[in-house]
């Protein structure tokens, strides 16, 4: 019984691995076609149709029209700044608010709980959003940024039930040594949370990242640009370019068949790094340790 | 239960709240914006006509301006359009700086509406003005822009004296009750109509040559155009386009197009005619037998270059410089034989005159263009309105006039035979810039503003031999001053009737769309199109065609 | 030995005051014993009343013919003319319908999809593997909509791949994207081979939140991978699950009108125009900020009757819930 319980346990293997595989491959292409398009050559590329298997000639045009651009180097320093300060800040909130949220015996959990999710309903628009930004003094400032957008009731949600599937053991036995609702946060449940915490600086972290409506509609000096602003302007500018340009700007228009993919690229190429740096946190059992303490 | 009761209190206190918020908090702080009717200032102005001696001004005034950064032209290469060479000699030559103040690419829309709705307004807007919500009109009403009438009189001696030689063009710079608005962009159509007219059928000489067929005048000719290109030159797809519905090259040989039109002062609706239903039969056959795109109906602007320079479409509408240009000049890399070509709009029988055309009603595509146009604000002070117009009327002088459309002399042109023309700067950047750019660094003629868009510029522009041919060929079809049927008048609905409009003109321009395609592709029977006749009545398409006749009378009736 | 009596006992009629002095009662030992929790929701709480509170009197742009000159509470008002006339319009069931399918399609393949690839890959043995797999998957989350749609467009063309499959099964190539019925196919994959990566991440997450020692205990027991799956894991992942059903009960009238756009043309309208598109249409011919906050109002009242509706639900059958 032992021998065909590990047979039909291999197979299985097998299977789960084949149909990773497919998976990894059908989800992994895109990104593979994106980096082999913005190194080819765009004329070649825009009579193309289907599958890259490599890039078609080499050609770092896209990438020089890209990197050319002087507001890239501050464009990823504002960004870098928006995203550390910005993702801690708003863990930091979120966490505040979800352990609210996932304490039993609290009168007011369940209306506040309500209107929170109310406003993922209904709002004002962003006319009025403006001028509350604007006179709270926020405008043309890095901090617009990051406070109006310090809390996301999404994100919240999940991390309140990822608070709430702690054992109230923990807490209960944090009470009977006397610890408050401020001790027990930080040195009780978020240690317990890990790997949701990882998650929210990576939703979090990502979210800044990508952002740039906020940025082009609070900032005005250009320096304080974010990176994907700017990537934005780039974008926008090469296709308006294949619209109007002149007879002779067929080197401009071949740049805008390969500039979105290298946009992508640059722009996606660090965030790379972080996931993996996070993955540690999401290994089984790192509740274990403070289970039976 | 406690729950739920708790939930209650919550609701009924956030409507409180919320109730509460909507009657107390209501226009932001900011200043209100007044309407306002400005006095002309007491200070003497030189009597239209006189040469402007004024300039240089002497004035510390700074306008702010507002506009968007010419994209992507200037924007490749500046960031703020006060560097540029041109307005570095605007400048000098007005003795007036201006700070530009730019909304980043792309964010044109919601930073114009913030800016209006915080009250927060320069001196100066470019804007497009029909796009406001309703029309110049409104914009005068509510106390966002000036009527400049006065102004253009007592400060604009240049712009005054152009509009008074062209009533034409003044005409279609004014609101329906004969108020100035903007500072227009002007494309000069006093000789031809080189400037209006840019985009036509084109289709690929060089196969029309090697298969040794003439330009295709009647539907007859296409039929055995595009059964050659398909046959003897493996073109799958020899006509496609990427914006289908917009087009209405191929249907006005049939008396209708794609919108409304005017017969004489009477406003017809295109789809509706029988002559429409013709066109359908007609295009349903080209289909079913290969000579359209199969997939006509997806093809946006890539794919549509793929199959261009793939060698699989060879026939197509577009613009002269924005695609023919660009395709051949693509295309001659590998291939120096590949030359493409405008023909005229195909008429039924040979030797036909086009029933379209363009007579004094009809400026639809008419001299005063459309885009952002610079208008004066009420935030601007009664001193500060006079600078604002003497240095946007510096643009209509003389000098300004070289300067907008030509750039710097001896910099970006050179006087040739009395023409100014473009220098090698312009044709072979040091940096590589294409011609667009470098000639932007220099003028506005490529794109537009406020000032009059020399005739003289295009041919430069559009220096291809077959661009000027293709444009003789489209202006032939849509320049007849005598056409019967013409294009409508650029008119000013009032926001009540352009949100009604809107209404009615979503639901039947959907249904048009879906008609069309379905009965062109064979999914459908041509008799759906008496069924679409009729749903589109019900839509309302009277009631629009009624609003767009109000539209056109005032028009006709402007003073 | 007791005996039973049966009395008949009046339940006493509180007045209001007293009831009120309970509560206030009530009030008093809560915020006593609850007084730090209650301190650090402040920040979170001023936030969401700030920033979300405070601007919703512009929700009212919806009732009025706004014009940015005029302001919000000096537009014209107009009341129910935009709804009406929206709901009026010759195609609104179609739009709604099409729309509501949309999402229910995506409920059923686009919301197991990232859970089955969490599962998936927690059943990896090869820790490399499956290190690599975690990394991979989400990368098209971060490819712009138009480069995944262009790809796809590719892929569905005429000579594209899809079309060179069919040929081979000795059927005739389509213009899949000129088709209605396909076009809900079209996009359900579009949506899951861009979002099942990123999607699955959530589940990781609640998945390593597991205790071992139950899986342990398990194998001593002698149970197989799918039991351990049915008993642990996904009692395991439940709580994370039911939330983001609730959740996306809440989004059932949305649909993201970018991808549609991309992807639709007047052939396919019949299935694809949603509520979205059209307004988008419409924006086109007339920028009217009033009509699309109404519709957006309209769309975001029904979404919150579904979720007000799942969470009751969700509420009787198990303890899981939002408020």
């Amino acid at each position: 019984m032992v021998e065909s319980r590990k047979l039909s346990e291999k197979l299985i293997d097998i299977t789960i691995v084949l149909l990773m595989g497919i998976i990894i491959i059908v989800t992994v292409y895109p990104m593979i076609y994106v980096l082999f398009a913005s190194f080819s050559d765009g004329t070649r590329l825009m009579k193309h149709t289907g599958i890259l298997l490599a890039p078609l000639g080499f050609d770092l045009s896209s990438y020089q029209a890209v990197f050319r651009n002087p507001m890239i180097a501050l464009g990823y320093r504002n960004t870098t700044f928006l995203v550390v300060i910005g993702s801690i800040y708003s863990v930091f909130m979120t966490a505040l608010g979800a352990y609210f949220l996932s304490r039993k015996n609290i009168l007011w959990k369940g209306p506040i709980m309500f209107l929170i999710v109310f406003t993922m309903f209904f709002g004002g628009g962003l006319i009025p959003f403006f001028f509350v930004v604007r006179d709270l003094g926020l405008i043309n400032s890095l901090w617009a940024l990051i406070i109006p957008s310090s809390v996301t009731t999404f994100n919240m949600i999940i991390m309140r039930t990822a608070f709430m599937s702690i054992p109230d053991s923990f807490e209960e036995s944090a009470r009977i040594d006397g610890a408050n609702d401020i001790s027990i946060l930080f040195r009780v449940i978020l240690p317990l949370s890990m790997p949701v915490v990882a998650v929210m600086l990576l939703f979090y972290g990502v979210g800044r990242w990508n952002a740039w409506f906020h940025a082009a509609i609070f900032l005005r000096d250009r320096e304080l640009f974010p990176l994907q602003l700017i990537l934005r302007e780039i974008l926008i500018a090469n296709d308006l370019a294949v619209m109007t340009a002149g007879s002779d700007a067929a080197d401009r228009m071949m740049l805008a068949a390969t500039i979105p993919y290298a946009l992508i690229i640059v722009a996606t190429v660090p965030v790379l790094f972080i996931y993996p740096f996070l993955q540690r946190y999401f290994i089984k059992g790192v509740m274990v340790g403070g289970l039976k303490g | 239960m406690k729950n739920n009761s708790k939930v209650i209190i919550a609701v009924v206190v956030v409507l409180l709240v919320v109730v509460a918020i909507w009657f107390t908090v209501g226009r932001p702080p900011a200043e209100e914006p007044v309407a306002v009717t400005p006095t002309p200032a007491p200070a003497p102005a030189p009597a239209p006509g006189e040469p402007a001696d004024i300039y240089p001004l002497d004035t510390d005034v700074v306008l702010t301006y507002w506009m968007a950064l010419p994209a992507p032209h200037v924007s490749a290469n500046f960031t703020n359009f006060a560097d540029t060479p041109l307005y570095q000699r605007v400048f000098t030559e007005t003795g007036v700086t201006v700070e530009f103040m730019h909304p980043p690419e792309g964010q044109a829309t919601e930073q114009f509406n913030l800016m209006v709705a915080s009250g927060d307004l320069p001196d100066v807007i470019e804007w497009g003005w029909h796009a406001f919500p309703g029309g110049p009109a409104k914009a005068i009403a509510d106390g966002l822009i000036r009527p400049l009438n006065d102004i253009f009189e007592n400060y604009a001696p240049n712009i005054s004296a152009l509009l008074e030689e062209n009533p034409q063009w003044a005409r279609q710079a004014m609101t329906d009750d004969g108020t100035f608005y903007m500072f227009p962009f002007i494309r000069d159509d006093r000789v031809d109509n080189r400037l209006l007219v840019s985009t036509g059928i084109f289709l690929r000489y060089d196969w029309l040559q090697a298969l040794e067929l003439q330009l295709p005048e009647t539907f007859d000719d296409w039929r055995t155009v595009l059964t050659a290109f398909r046959d003897e030159k493996g073109a799958v797809a020899p006509l496609s386009h990427d914006a289908f519905m917009t087009r209405d090259h191929f249907q006005t040989g049939f008396g209708v197009n794609m919108g409304f039109f005017l017969e004489g002062e009477e406003v017809r609706w295109g789809p509706m005619q029988p002559g429409f239903k013709e066109w359908l039969e007609l295009f349903r056959d080209w289909y079913a037998d290969g000579l359209i795109d199969p997939e006509i109906a997806t093809v946006d602007r890539r794919a549509l270059e793929a199959k261009i320079l793939g060698g699989q479409t060879g026939a197509t509408i577009g613009a002269m410089v924005g695609r023919l240009g660009f395709y051949t000049d693509a295309m001659r890399a590998t291939d120096p034989n590949v030359k493409f070509m405008g023909t005229r709009n195909p008429v039924r029988n040979r030797g036909e005159e086009p029933l379209f055309g363009m007579g004094p009603l009809s400026l639809g595509t008419g001299a005063i263009g459309t885009g952002a146009q610079a208008a004066i604000t009420t935030r601007a002070e009664d001193h500060e309105v006079e600078i604002a117009a003497r240095f946007l009327d510096f643009n209509y002088s003389e000098e300004g006039y070289t300067l907008f459309s030509f750039g710097i002399e001896d910099q970006s042109f050179t006087w040739v035979d009395g023409i100014p023309t473009f220098t090698d700067l312009i044709y072979n950047h040091p940096d590589g810039w294409p011609i667009a750019e470098a000639l932007s660094a220099f003028a506005r003629s490529p794109s537009n503003g406020p000032f009059l868009q020399s005739a003289e510029y295009i041919w430069q522009y559009a220096y291809l031999p077959e661009q000027r041919a293709s444009w003789e060929n489209w202006e032939w079809s849509m320049g007849r001053p005598d056409g019967q049927l013409r294009w409508l008048p650029r008119t000013t609905p009032t926001s009540d009737e352009a949100s009604e409009m809107a209404a009615i003109m979503t639901q039947v321009n959907t249904l048009r769309d879906e008609t069309v395609l379905r009965i062109m592709t064979g999914v459908a029977p041509v008799e759906e199109w008496d069924t679409f006749v009729e749903t589109a009545k019900g839509m309302g398409i009277e009631r629009a065609i009624e609003i767009q006749e109000a539209g056109v009378q005032r028009f006709i009736n402007r003073p | 030995m007791a005996k039973f009596v049966a009395v008949a006992v009046r339940p006493e009629k509180k007045s209001i005051s007293e009831t009120l002095k309970e509560f206030l009662q009530l009030m008093k030992k809560d915020f006593k014993r609850n007084k730090y929790a209650y301190l650090m929701v402040a920040p979170v709480v001023a936030f969401y009343l700030i920033f979300h509170y405070w601007p919703m009197y512009g929700a009212q742009i919806a009732f009025r013919n706004f014009s940015p000159m005029l302001g919000i509470t000096g537009s014209p008002w107009v009341g129910l003319e935009h709804i009406i006339s929206f709901v009026e319009s010759h195609y609104f069931w179609r739009l709604i319908r099409n729309g509501l399918l949309l999402n229910i399609y995506e409920l059923i393949f686009g919301f197991p999809a990232p859970i089955i690839l969490a599962l998936l890959i927690n059943e990896l043995r090869n820790k490399t593997f499956k290190r690599f797999g975690q990394t991979i998957v989400y990368l098209p989350h971060f490819i712009s909509l138009v480069v995944v749609v262009g790809l796809l467009r590719d892929f569905v063309s005429l000579d594209g791949i899809v079309n060179d499959f069919l040929y081979l099964l000795g059927m005739e190539r389509i213009v899949i994207l000129q088709r209605p019925e396909l076009f809900r196919t079209v996009f359900i994959s579009s949506l899951v081979w861009q979002s099942m990566g990123w999607g699955s991440i959530i589940f990781l997450a609640a998945l390593s939140g597991i205790d071992p020692q139950l899986y342990e205990a398990a194998t001593i027991d002698g149970c197989g991978r799918f039991k351990k799956m049915w008993y642990i894991t996904l009692p395991g992942i439940m709580p994370t699950i039911v939330i983001l059903l609730i959740l996306r009960m809440g989004s059932m009238f949305d649909v993201g009108f970018e991808r549609i756009i991309l992807l639709y043309n007047p052939l396919t309208f019949e299935t694809a125009d949603v509520i979205g598109s059209f307004v988008f249409r419409r924006g086109i011919l007339e920028f009217n900020w009033s009509y699309s906050a109404a519709v957006g109002l309209f769309n975001s009242g029904i979404n919150f009757a579904l979720i007000l509706m799942a969470n009751w639900l969700s509420r009787r059958v198990n303890e899981t819930s939002l408020w």
